[in-house]
């Protein structure tokens, strides 16, 4: 078992529960798409998963290491996330430096920084612009920066937030070829319901906070009918 | 400054370290070093010498060719500083008219020759910068400053600064052409409507900086920005700093002029 | 008024180059204090939001002429002083070594003359009591325009100051604080009005912006409101309007002071500029002869433009 939520409510502002009684888990190679309507708690739900929020109430486990635990830095090596925009992802001045973030704030040694930093650039097609500053990138080249950022930190789960918004169809497909080679489990975030069933074989759909779905991917009907 | 110009000079910055071979060879600590100096002999030499300090032209012109940029272009760049020095140096003939010398039947007061050197000293220091700016990289300059043991908070936000400054002029020009679309020619805004459109953005940037300190949290981050690895100083280096040392003695101690010269005065 | 090298002498540069150092470190170890992780994106998006927004100018009514922000107090109103000292100090000095506005050496001038008298001087001393933990909208209308309008003849008072004891200029200290004060006096009360429609907005629409530190700090505060008002009420009056009227007629006390301290050379000098230059150099054979060799050079450095730039594949 990768990742588990159990019985988890959370609020912004004590008053009312954005998440209420989330309980799943995920299991090593599962690809998971994450459905829901804005404003349903898709986001809120991806930053409990690293431990960027804390439940009110319930607990969120990955590995059985508590993201309450001091031992934060070990769920945030294991769980990579990938921001809706590349823009809050990308903040360092050049490219090679972004991706080379994550594995420096992991103290490794520099000569291992730049293979991983090689590697992840490479596997997103975007090693030609290792010495770019995001400024100069188109949106599909920031989506694959992103994605390469958390790749150099060799995650067991990675976790997308609307990973295709914004993208043409090229981007798009060169987006799907790059998840396609991923051999980590992975959940999308997404409302593109095609995407979702080329990419993913499981679905959870989030409705106010709360989970009314998780199951074969195939068997749901989404968006529900008026 | 216009916010496009702004987005070209940012750009021009990222890109023109790379134009020379002489510049993707020196450190920008050594350039950095040798402007300082060139400035402190500069400034350091009386205002009253304008024939010594013109030979203090010999550091953009030489450096010029050098970095891959002709020093038409650099000299009229350096004219921006005019106004500034014209206003203040114009008090100068005004209240010292005591003759210099003469050109003739025509006295030339030692105000004007103040306020020539004045002329000259501002273009050359505006000169020097320009060729530090095209020759240097930001970053290695914050690396640089990082590894001289600069506070951690100032590196870390000249580094952020310098990532996010392009995207809010691009911001900036995209909702003043927004605005100027339906503003029927105006160029500039009520306060009420400026601090309507400034105030929103202001909002939307500091939900930003929350958005980013998650993501930066996503990846480990400790409170600071890991430096990258920095080119390291050479004997290129060496050579460039101790010579161009031994240049700004030589010039602010004789009067090359004087000796050049000497038959004419 | 960004101050540029050519007006400044090595000393004076050098003295302002080190006190803006010690007051980065000074600012940089109360930021390390507080513990606050978010601080690093928070300062370098603001810092890129003042940036960008000092370009986009608005009108001033009655004038036909438009004015931009400058940020100081803003920029200290929302994160605390020494946040937005170091913010602004970074926005200077991006606008030094990319954008060529204000030179190398005038840096420790420009980060006293701007960042230093609104977020360190101005923003403690005057806005923070005047505006109150209670955040008014009247409160905060009055703090951010006196607070601006001290901030800036202060910063005006030291561009003068550092330019008079640069020896540039026989402009006596006077009356160049009568031609500097009145203009930074309309461009502060301008700041402090933008500043204020700025931060009520916040107040108005996103309050708990305001909030985290204003209450950290006014736990903090141990001034009488009063007593400070007084000190600078007075201070401003001099700054702002009785010293440019006064000081024309009497002998200026910044003068007599250089007089005294520097003796004989500049007491016996026919005209100051004299006692800071003095080898005198009228030697016009030389002036036009260096030009010549100056062409000269040129043309050599032109023709040898190509020869260092590196090809197109190689950039």
């Amino acid at each position: 078992m990768l990742l588990s939520f159990k019985n988890v409510f959370f609020s912004y502002d004590s008053k009312k529960d954005v998440l209420k009684n989330i309980s799943f888990e995920v299991k090593d190679g599962e690809k998971i798409a994450l459905l829901g309507l804005n404003g349903s708690g898709k986001s809120t739900l991806m930053l409990h998963m690293n431990g960027i929020l804390l439940p009110s109430k319930g607990e969120v486990k990955f590995k059985n290491i508590d993201t309450r635990d001091k031992n934060i830095i070990e769920i945030r090596k294991g769980v990579g996330i990938v921001f809706q925009n590349p823009d809050d992802q990308l903040f360092m001045p050049t490219v090679k430096d972004d991706v080379a973030f994550g594995p420096r704030n992991m103290n490794i040694r520099e000569e291992e920084v730049s293979l991983r930093v090689e590697n992840a650039l490479k596997a997103t097609n975007t090693f030609d612009l290792a010495n770019s500053s995001p400024l100069d990138l188109s949106g599909g080249q920031k989506k694959s920066v992103s994605i390469a950022t958390i790749l150099s930190m060799s995650p067991e789960l990675i976790v997308m937030d609307e990973p295709t918004s914004g993208l043409d169809y090229e981007a798009t497909e060169n987006f799907k070829d790059i998840v396609r080679s991923f051999e980590q489990s992975y959940i999308i975030s997404t409302h593109d319901i095609e995407l979702a069933k080329e990419l993913c074989e499981r679905a959870i759909i989030l409705d106010k906070g709360e989970i009314i779905y998780d199951g074969s991917i195939k068997e749901i009907n989404y968006p529900p009918e008026k | 400054m216009k916010l496009e110009k702004a987005l070209i000079l940012l750009h021009s910055n990222q890109s023109a370290r790379e134009e020379s071979v002489f510049t993707s060879r020196i450190t920008s600590r050594s350039m950095l070093l040798v402007t300082i100096l060139y400035l402190l002999f500069l400034l350091s030499l009386p205002l009253g010498r304008p024939s010594e300090l013109i030979w203090f032209a010999l550091y953009p012109i030489v450096m010029s060719p050098l970095i891959s940029q002709p020093y038409q272009k650099i000299f009229i760049n350096s004219l921006y500083i005019l106004p500034f020095i014209i206003l203040i140096g114009i008090f100068n003939p005004i209240y010292d008219t005591s003759e210099a010398f003469r050109i003739g039947t025509y006295k030339i007061s030692k105000g004007w020759v103040i306020f020539f050197s004045l002329i000259i000293r501002g273009l050359l220091s505006m000169q020097a910068l320009i060729i530090l700016i095209k020759s240097t990289g930001f970053i290695e300059i914050c690396n640089s400053l990082y590894k001289l043991r600069c506070p951690k908070i100032i590196t870390c936000q000249l580094l952020m600064l310098y990532r996010y400054i392009g995207l809010f002029i691009a911001e900036g020009i995209n909702i003043r052409r927004s605005v100027e679309s339906r503003g029927y020619g105006k160029k500039s805004y009520s306060v009420k409507i400026w601090a309507t459109i400034i105030g929103s953005m202001l909002i939307r940037t500091y939900e930003r900086s929350k958005r980013i300190h998650n993501s930066m949290l996503s990846r480990g981050f400790q409170g600071f920005l890991p430096m990258g690895e920095m080119r390291n100083w050479s004997s290129l280096d060496t050579l460039f700093l101790f010579g161009w040392c031994l240049v700004f003695i030589l010039l602010r101690s004789f009067d090359i002029s004087s000796i050049m010269f000497s038959k004419f005065i | 008024m960004h101050a540029s090298d050519a007006l400044m002498s090595p000393m004076v540069a050098s003295i302002a180059g080190v006190v803006s150092a010690v007051l980065i470190g000074v600012s940089s170890n109360k930021i390390k204090s507080e513990h606050r992780q978010d601080i690093v994106p928070l300062m370098g998006v603001m810092g890129a939001f003042v940036f960008a927004a000092q370009m986009i100018n608005f009108t001033i009514p009655g004038t036909g002429s438009s004015g931009h922000l400058i940020g100081g107090i803003l920029l200290s109103a929302l994160m605390g002083p020494w946040c937005g000292f170091i913010t602004l100090c970074s926005i200077l000095i991006i606008q030094c070594l990319i954008f060529a506005d204000g030179g190398l050496m005038a840096l420790g001038c420009n980060i006293l003359n701007m960042a230093a008298t609104s977020c360190l001087i101005a923003y403690p001393l005057l806005y923070k009591p005047i505006a109150g933990k209670s955040q008014k909208p009247g409160r905060i209308v009055a703090a951010a325009i006196i607070s601006s309008i001290f901030a800036l003849e202060l910063g005006a008072f030291g561009v003068t100051l550092e330019t008079e004891l640069s020896g540039v200029t026989l402009l006596p200290f006077s009356k160049f604080l009568t031609f500097m004060l009145p203009i930074h006096f309309v461009i502060g009360a301008i700041e402090g009005i933008v500043t204020s429609a700025l931060i009520l907005f916040i107040f108005r629409y996103r309050k708990s912006m305001l909030q985290s530190h204003i209450e950290k700090e006014t736990k903090e505060n141990k001034g009488s409101l009063k007593m400070v008002l007084l000190v600078f009420g007075i201070f401003a009056l001099i700054l702002g309007g009785a010293f440019s009227i006064l000081a024309s007629e009497f002998p200026d006390g910044l003068e007599w002071a250089i007089m005294k301290v520097t003796g004989d050379a500049m007491m016996e000098a026919e005209t100051p500029a004299m006692a800071i230059m003095p080898d005198y150099d009228s030697n016009f054979a030389g002036i036009i002869g260096s030009i010549i060799v100056m062409i000269f050079l040129w043309g050599i450095s032109s023709l040898l433009l190509n020869r260092f730039r590196k090809p197109v594949k190689e950039r």
